[in-house]
């Protein structure tokens, strides 16, 4: 009689443990969920570049030959826009030189519209350096974009070490 | 006499995995190629990713609204991020002309709070930033932002190279939004056959909002369209009046057409029509 009782146990709790397992086959499928992540990235190849040494009156391009390369991608329905600009002028201590001789110009791998096919000056912070193709947001692709930066230093300029930072901004 | 199989032996048809000549060389290939992949792709010491890349919101006069952006370091260096809001406008070629922070009369940058507003991020480390939008009592029409992640250059020599990227905020006030423009100005250059067609024409944005418009535009022969091409969308801030030109690659041949541009935004189509004629051309 007990052994009957508990094989009638046994059999009542082994049905309850299986209670899901039997709910996922009566249902036949289970749902699977991915959250595919968006994609906006700027990507600059170096934290610095400089000019070596110019003299007053004289106009130089960056000792890095390879140029400052910077790369976009996106994923999203609208354009992206690619903006270079200057956080203030040339500066050694109390001495300026002026951005409008702060030039750059360069080369793009992408299908949108690249302004640096002529030289642009750092001073004007309304011109896009590149603005995206509907090709390559549709594709996602990743567009590089190089560019060569210029610096002509003025007659009247004292002596010094100039510094800036050069900023690059991607938005849509 | 039959050996014992030991441990050490084999079945015959055991398939061995052994590299032969035509692997090896394979392989060495492939370790060329990588190689060479490496020095043509350029390594970028900055690499920073956002998501999403632009917020849309409605909010009722003292409302708020919060949500987060996804900010990773996809490169190899760990960096230091600082969020920061500014105002935008838009540039004549159509891109945002970013401003000091609520300089713009149409700025929501100082309803906007982030946090954290600076943080560090390890290579292949992501943050999610926290956003409130608060709109004031007095919120009335649309409104704009950005919200910057710059990296924060501490270290360098010469000059300093940083990248900012932003998420562009486009918030409408519920109830008080008044989408409307104006299509005016349509002057179309055609000359003789084979020439360029140019259609021009200027849109103004006279609402109390931002507006994004689809051009489109058809080229009629009698009553038949012959031409049907839509352009990049237009974009506006209140007040702001856009130029455009689109031009029809097609050749057209003699004869008189018209041509129609059409802007919709908003379940609203503008529509201007103009006729024009292309003459027979000089060197036939």
């Amino acid at each position: 009689m007990n052994k009957f009782r508990l094989i009638i146990i046994l059999c009542l709790l082994s049905c309850i443990l299986h209670l899901p397992a039997f709910t996922l086959q009566a249902a036949g499928s289970i749902t699977a969920v991915v959250t595919v992540q968006g994609t906006f990235n700027l990507m600059v190849n170096t934290d610095s570049f400089d000019f070596a040494r110019l003299t007053p009156g004289q106009t130089g391009g960056m000792s890095r030959s390879e140029g400052v390369e910077v790369a976009g991608t996106s994923s999203g329905e609208n354009p992206w826009y690619l903006k270079v600009s200057a956080e203030k002028p040339l500066t050694s201590g109390d001495n300026t030189i002026p951005n409008e001789n702060f030039t750059w110009h360069g080369t793009s791998e992408g299908t949108g519209d690249w302004s640096g096919t002529q030289e642009k000056s750092l001073a004007d912070p309304n011109v896009a350096a590149y603005m995206s193709s509907a090709e390559e947001l549709d594709q996602v692709k990743k567009v590089i974009n190089r560019f060569d930066f210029m610096l002509h230093v003025p007659e009247d300029t004292k002596p010094g070490e100039y510094s800036t930072t050069v900023k690059f901004t991607m938005t849509e | 006499m039959k050996l014992p199989i030991t441990k050490f032996q084999v079945p015959i048809n055991a398939q061995i995995p052994i590299l032969k000549f035509g692997h090896c060389l394979l392989l060495i290939v492939i370790c060329l190629v990588i190689g060479a992949w490496s020095l043509v792709i350029p390594a970028f010491a900055l690499s920073i990713n956002i998501d999403p890349s632009n917020i849309k919101v409605v909010l009722k006069p003292g409302e708020t609204k919060t949500g987060e952006i996804l900010v990773q370091n996809f490169g190899g260096t760990k960096i230091k991020v600082k969020a920061y809001t500014e105002d935008w406008v838009y540039a004549p070629d159509g891109s945002k002309t970013f401003i000091r922070s609520g300089s713009s009369v149409y700025s929501c940058s100082s309803w906007i709070k982030l946090d954290p507003a600076s943080f560090e991020l390890a290579p292949k480390e992501d943050k999610k930033v926290k956003y409130s939008i608060i709109a004031p009592n007095n919120a009335s029409g649309g409104h704009v932002s950005v919200i910057f992640f710059e990296a924060v250059i501490d270290r360098y020599e010469g000059i300093a190279v940083s990248g900012r990227i932003g998420t562009i905020v486009y918030l409408d006030t519920e109830g008080d939004i008044k989408r409307s423009g104006e299509l005016k100005d349509l002057v179309i250059e055609a000359s003789e056959e084979g020439s360029p067609v140019s259609l021009n024409f200027s849109f103004v944005n006279n609402g109390n909002s931002h507006i994004s418009a689809q051009p489109n535009i058809k080229i009629m022969d009698g009553g038949k369209m012959i031409i049907e091409k839509k352009a990049k969308n237009i974009n506006t801030l209140p007040g702001d009046t856009k130029s455009s030109m689109i031009k029809i690659g097609e050749p057209l041949k003699e004869g008189k057409y018209k041509a129609q541009v059409e802007i919709s935004f908003d379940g609203k189509t503008l529509k201007s029509q103009s006729d024009f004629t292309i003459s027979k051309s000089a060197q036939k």
